[in-house]
């Protein structure tokens, strides 16, 4: 009786909850994404494509033939092309950067800072390095301090600037410039954003990686019998921006390659991508991987490997991670990475910083390049040496002659 | 519903048992010495935290000894500070409330929601996420004390259903919560947001209802021991209910506070104040009044940590040190307060001994 009592109060309790959460879904925003691992049927670039128009064959080949000549023109060495005019950067001597990052512990974040930190002593400016581990909490507090501590100017990361806007006006009322990376594609920042305190932004052109993602597939299969699976995190600006570049490009050249794309948001990576990718290699017409970000490759090619798939399937991806650029140079499933230079892009936020401070207007895009490594040059990339040497440019003295350092 | 409890304390413990840490009053008449083990069991977080204040001060005085510096350390912990009062409530009758923070996303969600998309007045939208929390409150009492399934397992479900839920009902950041609440909340007096002093008033109020109202004695009853609790005649059960249903409530209180701290609302950025609440709560119960989850403990811990994390930062130490330094603090206190109970009943048991033995 006593169960039977309990039972009844458990499934009043559940009733009154899912009413309650049923009645707010019910009107929720039509963009009710679930976390973890939503299969996009109707976001597969197939089916997008086959509404609009019928590929005829010389279409396709030309869309390879486009396909391969961006691949080629990608592996190439890349040049530095001043992003702006030059600036003095003589009166910013003794001045004091908070630099606002994630995990110190993660390798893109510790070349990221280094470098910045590097770039702005040149100017003889003070970058204080401090990490938020990814907690609002602790980038508002930082934010907060460096108002405290009168800082010149702040720099945060990966931070949605909606969620910080309370100490970004901090910030702006205490006429502390903000500029803030990765937040999607290069651009101005949105009227929004000048409102709630951004002054800049830097990012890499994620749209143009997942182009590029795109195009190394395309090429590589010569445009058929292409079945990608992606996986990208909804919660992350930047794979938004990597998976739009994707989508679009396939549309473009390659309508009849069939793409699935997949939502693993950023905290699940290590719970649900083992699990997502032993039922996708599963599927044996399944043969290409295109995961947003190479990080993501970690938690996949176990299971690839397990599945006993690594002649089948070829794995294409974003970041150039020295662990995943082992992996392709030891002839594993990674077969493509569109490398992002970290180092270079350290140079191009004080860069950015430093244009913020001078009071000059914020450049709408520092214009970091991507390279693309695959079986063709990864031979002639040395490893062993700093990834700021993979790109074939030495951009610091470029950016010392740029500030009239050198 | 019958009165079922286990036979076996399997619940979570304070680092220190109480009746050994607490310090005694005089003994037999005999004179003795100041009880300095006691009252560095009692006080030894206030003067760590004043030592790391003082180190600090020395190294960076222009940076760290600052009026700015100090509101921007009290400033910047409210939420935590409710989410962990509200879990030593749970803790003190000896359950564990791993939903907590899941009970402060839904209701950061729901306020941002509510508000913002479905365009409700901030009062109800407020009032809705409240009642989220007493509702989350009632599921986990109804798991753990009508069911009897172990807190830790129950709220480890309830607490990973609530983030799910959180993403459901609205899986983006919601920016624009009304300025209602965003004004009040981060309203300035001497420098500080309102949001500290409410939180600074939460710890009074618990305070005040555990030291000085029969309900706060039961629940260290019910903890202690909840055999002899119901045996005592205490309804150990309706007791344990309150308490988790009161730890979800506050847990949506935080979410409250929350809300109006970031003018804007996000499913995943709730998860993140876990472990640091428990480890305020635990930390904070080897202070004060150690070998119990004490508010002002809690309250302490709260701010020994961040100042020691905020000095680590103004020095440049970044990184990995700040995790050594948080871990580090909440083994040092716990190993030491154990170090002075255990000191003080070797001496008790000596003054026993010696006054019991024929002069």
């Amino acid at each position: 009786m006593d169960v039977l009592k309990s039972v009844r109060w458990l499934v009043a309790a559940l009733a009154i909850l899912a009413l309650g959460v049923g009645v707010a879904a019910c009107g929720g925003s039509s963009s009710s994404s679930s976390s973890g691992t939503t299969s996009e049927a109707a976001g597969s670039t197939g089916e997008e494509s086959s509404e609009t128009s019928e590929p005829s064959e010389s279409s396709a080949s030309d869309g390879v033939a486009e396909a391969e000549k961006l691949v080629a023109a990608a592996r190439k060495p890349q040049a530095f092309d001043p992003p702006g005019k030059p600036i003095s950067v003589s009166g910013l001597k003794g001045k004091t950067v908070y630099d606002i990052t994630n995990q110190l512990a993660v390798a893109f974040e510790k070349t990221l800072t280094s470098n910045t930190t590097e770039a702005l002593a040149k100017a003889g400016i003070k970058n204080v390095v401090v990490q938020a581990n990814n907690e609002v909490s602790q980038a508002t507090k930082l934010i907060e301090q460096a108002v405290a501590q009168n800082a010149d100017a702040i720099i945060i990361e990966s931070f949605k600037s909606d969620l910080i806007a309370g100490p970004l006006q901090e910030a702006k009322a205490a006429g502390i410039p903000v500029i803030d990376l990765f937040e999607g594609d290069p651009a101005l920042p949105t009227p929004k954003q000048v409102e709630q305190g951004v002054a800049a932004l830097a990012t890499f052109c994620y749209s143009c990686a997942g182009k590029l993602m795109a195009d190394w597939v395309i090429a590589d299969s010569g445009g058929e019998g292409v079945h990608g699976v992606t996986y990208y995190s909804d919660d992350l600006g930047s794979s938004l921006a990597v998976n739009e570049g994707q989508k679009d490009e396939f549309a473009r050249l390659c309508p009849e390659c069939k793409v699935e794309y997949k939502n693993v948001q950023g905290s699940q990576w290590t719970t649900k991508i083992p699990t997502l990718t032993q039922s996708d290699v599963a599927n044996p017409e399944v043969n290409y991987f295109i995961p947003n970000f190479d990080g993501m490759a970690t938690f996949m090619v176990p299971a690839i490997n397990a599945a006993g798939a690594t002649e089948r399937v070829k794995l294409a991806s974003f970041n150039a991670n020295l662990p995943f650029m082992e992996e392709m140079q030891n002839g594993g499933v990674i077969k493509s990475d569109v490398g992002s230079p970290v180092a270079w892009m350290g140079w191009a936020v004080a860069d950015q910083t430093m244009r913020v401070m001078n009071g000059e207007e914020p450049l709408e895009d520092v214009g970091i390049p991507l390279r693309m490594f695959d079986e063709s040059n990864i031979g002639e990339i040395d490893l062993s040496e700093p990834e700021s040497a993979w790109y074939g440019v030495d951009f610091a003295s470029e950016y010392e002659k740029l500030w009239g350092l050198k | 519903m019958s009165e079922t409890v286990d036979k076996r304390r399997t619940g979570p413990q304070p680092s220190v048992p109480a009746e050994s840490a607490a310090p005694r009053g005089p003994s037999g008449g005999r004179r003795r010495r100041p009880d300095l083990a006691g009252i560095a069991a009692s006080y030894g977080i206030i003067f760590a935290w004043a030592a790391v204040i003082l180190v600090f001060s020395l190294l960076e005085p222009s940076k760290f000894f600052t009026t700015a510096n100090l509101q921007t350390i009290l400033g910047s912990q409210s939420v935590l500070l409710i989410l962990a009062l509200g879990l030593i409530i749970s803790l003190s009758v000896g359950e564990y409330d791993l939903s907590v923070a899941g009970a402060m996303s839904v209701s950061l969600v729901l306020v941002g929601y509510l508000n913002v998309v479905a365009g409700w007045a901030i009062i109800p939208a407020i009032l809705a996420a409240l009642l989220s929390g007493v509702l989350v409150g009632v599921l986990n009492a109804a798991l753990v004390v009508g069911l009897g399934v172990q807190s830790l397992v129950a709220t480890l479900g309830t607490g990973t259903l609530l983030v799910g839920l959180g993403v459901a009902i609205r899986g983006e950041t919601t920016s624009g919560i009304s300025s209602s609440l965003v004004d009040v909340i981060r309203y300035r007096i001497i420098g500080l947001p309102l949001s500290f002093y409410l939180a600074l008033l939460f710890t009074v109020i618990v305070w005040y209802c555990v030291r000085f109202t029969p309900l706060g004695r039961y629940l260290y009853f019910v903890g202690a021991n909840p055999s002899v609790a119901k045996l005592s005649g205490l309804p150990v059960n309706r007791i344990r209910a309150g308490a988790l249903i009161a730890t979800s409530f506050v847990g949506a209180m935080a979410g409250v506070v929350f809300a109006g701290t970031l003018a804007a609302s996000d499913p995943n950025i709730s998860a993140s104040y876990l472990l640091p609440a428990f480890a305020a709560a635990f930390l904070g119960s080897t202070a004060i009044t150690p070998g119990r989850f004490n508010a002002w403990g809690t309250f302490v811990a709260v701010y020994f940590l961040v100042t020691g994390i905020t000095g680590l930062q103004l020095l440049g130490l970044s990184g990995w040190i700040e995790d050594v330094f948080y871990g580090g603090s909440l083994v040092l206190a716990v190993s030491l307060s154990k170090l002075a109970a255990k000191y003080q009943i070797y001496r008790r048991s000596r003054i026993t001994r010696s006054g019991g033995a024929p002069g």
